[in-house]
């Protein structure tokens, strides 16, 4: 076709193509194109019941008031004080390594001081931003410093960086604890949720996606190990694994909600076996997010592993035969082989998982019978947020807003996955 | 070694084995019990420990009733004032269910098979002896009763017309009432509190007793009445004593008598109390002193008359009140004759009702110039709605006589005045005067006054009247609307009385020679006809046991179902969801395949870029897109439409992105081989590709399919009356109205997410397919 180029053909080839694009560009066009911009603009606009004919342009005001919080300290000094943990867990992570190296430097001698002593300074320096900001950039210099002595630490961090980030992110919540910080960002989210709807609901929305991805993610692997496995019944268990994520949300979470009653529920019958005292799951605010995640790991677990099982399968067997012949064991393979071979199907199902999660809404409306949680908005979701602005209170312009923000989270997930993805990918499909 | 190598090796499939089916349990887990749940009944729903049986599955089922004996049961007759005694009382001879004994399920409600009714005994009395002779037996006993219950006692027993009246009130009083005269939070308290008094009263006249002046010794008394005034007086001290020690030791007993199962103190229970009690008259001091004294002395007389009438006399009464129960209880034992028998009625089926209610329809001839309509609206609407759907149709030819008449006002408040106006009238008035005056009166003028008489100017009524001439701006108007009304009062009545008649008649099969018929109140309730008054199954057990054919226990079975598909319009929404998933799904395919075809197989301006922007908007939520769409389909006049729920999802980008990969992977020879044969692009791509791509077809439109119909949050924005709802948001709105009927939950949940569940078993490798290809693009 492409040989010879004859204008008026290719001219009369870009038409009929146009036609048979013609229907799917309309409907694009109205729905999902026009709306991208159309809800851009909206969020400038203030627009609810009271301005439904005259919508006023307000800038920036919708997003102001989303983020419009009272803490009695500023984020400035939270993300100072969260940066200089970063750093510092950075910093002790690479001391850990040297020490794993059995390899001495100075360099380990006070990383380590630093955080003994952290207990002690940081209540100094998260008094104010100027302090916090010379901290940071204290460790900041130290950690430039040391990066031409610690060269093959620093490589290795950069290596491993699954693994490095969550050392790191342990790290972090240790240093957290034993340093009694009490200005950072999870501080400040803490105090801050409790005067903002918005905020409070992307607090419970990334609680829930710390909670349901990874533990989703770490049963789908397993699951999809065993049933990678020759097995009597395999289509069956597979079939079994997947049937959740079929059947709708509604009716599931409404047989869920059954599960969950704290007098008569299967969950707490099985618990009491256990000699655990019933719970009350669905009217306990601390219980709300773990329950929904409950119900969401159920439903996805099963697509997760599909997922899974295509990208072990999709492993040549060569690596395997050729580890059985240097005498690797399970454990071997499965850490030399097969984990960095599904790497780049991990990290598709975890990106993939959290955008899921970040869009949760149908499992509280129906579990908390269309209330946000049993009270204290502790089931409040980012899209259960855009819901209710948008359809209970008809703030057109606050909702639109909201949903801009999501799409910004969701966009930035999407990109790390598209870049990432682009660099690792190991196999075609 | 090798087999220690072996033995481990088949432990570590053991183990794998075992890993994977509790992963299956769990998996599985929540569905098995949705389907136990939803064949449960109702009484089983919320059971601790949960259970995974129903007794739906049984041939028979036993029934715990309640029997209860006439209308007045419930009423606590020291609460009330005489003139609401007279009121009962009156209401209760005309009572008509004189004869009825109603036993109230208190169990699941059961709605066919075959009912026996077990009554241990079954014995009515030969001969009823006449009331004044039987009463006379007792005369002596209620003449000295506790001052409280004599007054109720005999403003019962006013006016009582025979023996059976007598018993029924009597047992009414002392068994059934809301706080019997027997009842276990009646008597003891009554008799301790009369005991506490007692105690008081002693405390403080004791001493004075042993000190009464008449047993001072006066100058004048001879020896022997000194000598017998000082053992009267010792005799004194040792019944004061002796009393007030065994009135307190009774007390600390009677708190025993409050605790137990039955409302009401058993036969052994009052035996001993009365025994206990009258253990107390040992301490008369009048016969103490006459056996010890050897004559009672007349000097004390005053003393005696006082210690009898104060402390005597009171336990006295209630003695006497225990022995009156008991000797009316044993009077009305010994009246009786016979053994235990057992009714066998079989309850009707729907078809069966049906039938029935035609058949007295057509014989019905006051009816019979409706007989077309409501036969049609049984047809359309069932045995259960056809009054109210009856009722519509006259309010309309009622609505079309406003029109024609040039009736201007509101329809709907003139017809509320109507009906309220009518039923008073109904209400108040006897029928036949009503019908009298109608015939008698020729214009609005007569009526009303002819009315206002017989309501005997009563000024609220009279109103009403008032406010309905009124309303109805025209006295003509006024004049015929109220005749048609009367007269479909009447039929609405009658049809009304027929439906429910038939509804609640049973077939009999085995009936005993006590009992004359037996209706079923919706399952809920039993009421048992007798031959006899109901006074006589006072003592009678109950036990009642419903027997299900094969065919009837797999109704019972599914029972949940229907309930929770009549509950609700699912028909509707189940249509809504099919239509809805199947158009998208077409639309779909055919929108997603036309792209994919120029994306794959055409060379134009922009491919590269529109196909990046096409994959691109696979980044956008739907979420982050409501409030626009929303809008805009306001703008479009789509909301509650199927346009909504159909256009905006037609195309979905991960399905044009599957087709391009695989459309790409067909050799261009194709192509042009038809070109040859003269085939359009049109044809190539409908005739050839997609013939070729049958898996990715499949794939994208099962896909699309199971979205469609789960879909929630944009359905439940998009849709506001119930006709345009689909499953998972019907399913929702009927979950928050039934609440924690979580049987017909559990129903309505099973048959929603079926339909996708056996889609899914049959055509699950193209969906695993498809899920699979989404992690290796």
């Amino acid at each position: 076709m492409r040989h010879r180029r004859n204008l008026k053909r290719y001219a009369l080839e870009s038409l009929k193509a146009y036609l048979f694009l013609l229907p799917s560009l309309v409907v694009l066009s109205i729905f999902v194109f026009w709306p991208i911009g159309f809800s851009l603009v909206l969020s400038f606009f203030r627009w609810d019941f009271r301005h439904q004919r005259n919508p006023i342009f307000i800038g920036w005001e919708n997003y102001r008031q989303l983020f419009e919080v009272e803490s009695p300290f500023s984020f400035l000094l939270a993300l100072l004080v969260t940066l200089s943990l970063i750093i510092l867990s950075i910093l002790t992570v690479i001391a850990l390594y040297q020490l794993f190296r059995k390899k001495v430097s100075v360099w380990l001698f006070a990383f380590l001081v630093l955080f003994v002593v952290s207990r002690f300074y940081f209540s100094i320096f998260e008094r104010n931003v100027y302090l916090s900001l010379l901290m940071v950039m204290g460790l900041a210099f130290l950690a430039w410093l040391s990066k031409k002595d610690l060269e093959p630490e620093w490589s290795v961090l950069k290596g491993s960086a699954l693994g490095s980030t969550f050392l790191v992110l342990v790290l972090f919540l240790i240093l957290r604890y034993y340093a009694h910080v009490s200005r950072d960002i999870i501080s400040y989210l803490v105090v801050v949720k409790e005067s903002s709807l918005f905020v409070k609901a992307i607090w419970n929305t990334i609680y829930y996606v710390i909670l349901s991805t990874p533990t989703t993610i770490f049963l789908a692997l397993g699951i999809a190990l065993l049933l990678n496995r020759p097995l009597k019944l395999r289509a069956f268990y597979r079939t079994a694994y997947f049937i959740p994520f079929v059947t709708s949300v509604v009716a599931i979470s409404l047989v869920w909600k059954w599960i969950f009653n704290d007098e008569f529920g299967l969950l707490n019958y099985f618990l009491s076996w256990f000699g655990i005292e019933k719970v009350a799951w669905l009217k306990d605010e601390r219980w709300t997010i773990p329950t929904i995640a409950i119900v969401s790991i159920w439903k996805m677990v099963g697509y997760d592993a599909v997922i899974f099982l295509a990208g072990l399968q999709n492993i040549d067997k060569f690596y395997y035969e050729a580890a059985d012949v240097d005498g690797a064991n399970n454990l071997q393979k499965f850490f030399y082989i097969t984990w960095p071979l599904l790497s780049p199907t991990t990290f598709f199902v975890l990106i993939v998982s959290m955008i899921g999660a970040f869009k949760v809404f149908t499992q509280v409306y129906v579990l908390y019978e269309g209330l946000p949680g049993p009270y204290g908005n502790s089931g409040l979701t980012m899209v259960y947020y855009i819901f209710d602005t948008f359809y209970q209170k008809q703030r057109m312009g606050l909702a639109s807003a909201a949903a801009y923000v999501l799409f910004a989270i969701i966009l930035v997930l999407t990109l790390i996955q598209f870049r990432v993805g682009q660099k690792r990918v190991q196999y075609v499909g | 070694m090798t087999g220690l190598n072996q033995g481990a090796k088949l432990l570590g499939q053991v183990f794998v084995y075992l890993l994977v089916l509790s992963g299956v349990a769990v998996m599985l887990l929540p569905f098995a019990w949705m389907l136990v749940t939803s064949f449960k009944l109702p009484s089983e729903v919320e059971k601790w420990p949960p259970q995974w049986t129903t007794e739906n599955l049984f041939s028979h089922r036993n029934l715990k009733t309640v029997p209860s004996f006439g209308a007045a049961r419930s009423i606590d007759f020291s609460a009330l004032s005489f003139k609401e005694f007279l009121n009962l009382l009156s209401f209760r001879s005309e009572d008509s269910s004189k004869n009825v004994v109603v036993l109230k399920v208190d169990d699941d409600p059961v709605r066919r098979g075959e009912i026996h009714i077990k009554i241990e005994p079954n014995d009515v009395p030969h001969v009823v002896p006449p009331l004044s002779k039987f009463r006379s037996n007792f005369a002596t006993y209620e003449r000295e009763l506790p001052r409280d219950v004599a007054q109720v006692y005999d403003n019962v027993m006013q006016n009582v017309s025979s023996t059976e009246d007598f018993l029924d009130r009597f047992f009414e009083l002392f068994l059934f009432s809301k706080k019997p005269f027997m009842g276990r939070d009646f008597l003891p308290e009554e008799v301790s509190m009369e005991l506490g008094g007692l105690k008081k009263l002693l405390e403080r006249y004791g001493e004075k007793l042993v000190a009464h002046p008449s047993l001072r010794s006066k100058s004048s008394d001879g020896s022997e009445v000194v000598e017998a005034k000082q053992r009267v007086r010792k005799l004194v001290e040792e019944s004061v004593s002796g009393l007030e020690s065994e009135l307190e030791e009774l007390m600390l007993t009677l708190d025993d008598y409050k605790k137990g199962l039955n409302p009401t103190l058993s036969a052994a229970e009052l035996a001993n109390l009365r025994t206990e009690l009258q253990g107390l008259l040992e301490w008369n001091l009048r016969h103490r002193v006459e056996k010890e004294v050897g004559y009672v002395p007349d000097f004390a007389e005053s003393l005696f008359n006082f210690y009898e009438s104060r402390f005597m006399a009171p336990i006295r009464a209630w003695v006497n009140l225990i022995e009156l129960f008991q000797q009316v209880w044993d009077s009305y034992k010994a009246l009786q004759k016979g053994s235990a028998a057992e009714i066998v009625v079989r309850l009707k089926t729907p078809e069966e009702v049906r039938q029935e209610i035609v058949n007295a329809v057509e014989k019905e001839v006051s009816l019979s110039h409706d007989k077309t309509l409501i036969l049609t609206l049984l047809e359309v609407a069932g045995p259960g709605k056809v009054v109210d759907r009856y009722i519509g149709e006259l309010n309309k030819r009622l609505f079309t006589l406003m029109d024609q008449s040039g009736f201007h006002g509101d329809r709907q408040a003139l017809l509320v005045t109507l009906n309220d106006l009518v039923s008073n009238v109904r209400e108040f008035v006897s029928v036949s005067d009503v019908d009298k005056l109608i015939g008698v009166a020729r214009t609005w003028k007569e009526l009303e006054d002819g009315l206002t008489k017989l309501l005997k100017g009563d000024p609220l009524l009279v109103s009403k009247i008032e406010k309905f001439k009124n309303t109805a701006q025209y006295e003509q108007l006024a004049h015929q609307l109220f005749l048609i009304k009367w007269q479909q009062s009447k039929d609405i009545q009658k049809l009304s009385k027929l439906v429910t008649d038939t509804r609640n008649s049973t077939v009999p099969i085995n009936l005993p020679n006590t009992v004359k018929n037996v209706r079923c109140v919706g399952g809920e309730s039993f009421e048992i006809e007798s031959n006899y008054h109901r006074v006589w199954f006072y003592d009678s057990k109950f036990s009642v046991e419903a027997r299900f054919t094969p065919g009837e226990v797999f109704l019972n079975f599914f029972q949940n179902y229907v309930d929770a598909w009549k509950a609700a319009p699912f028909g509707r929404y189940y249509i809504n969801t099919v239509f809805v998933a199947t158009i998208t799904t077409v639309l779909e395919v055919i929108i997603a395949a036309m792209a994919a075809f120029a994306f794959a197989k055409l060379d134009f301006f922009g491919r590269d870029f529109l196909f990046t922007l096409y994959l691109a908007t696979m980044m956008v939520p739907g979420e982050v897109l409501l409030v626009p769409n929303y809008i805009t389909l306001t703008k479009f006049g789509w909301i509650d439409t199927y346009y909504a729920l159909i256009v905006p999802w037609v195309v979905q980008v991960f399905a044009i992105f599957l087709m391009r990969q695989h459309f790409k992977t067909l050799p261009d020879e194709l192509f042009d081989a038809a070109k040859i044969d003269g085939a359009s692009k049109w044809r190539f791509l409908w005739t050839v590709v997609l013939p070729l791509s049958k898996p990715v077809v499949i794939t994208s439109a099962l896909l699309k399919f199971v979205g469609s119909w789960n879909a929630f949050l944009w359905v439940l924005i998009v849709t506001k009356s119930p006709e345009m709802r689909t499953l998972p948001v019907g399913l929702q709105t009927f979950s928050s109205e039934v609440g924690t009927l979580y049987n017909q939950l559990m129903a309505a949940s099973t048959f929603s997410m079926l339909p996708v569940i056996l889609l899914f078993l049959f055509t699950q490798r193209y969906f695993i397919r498809g899920i699979a290809r989404t992690g290796l693009k």
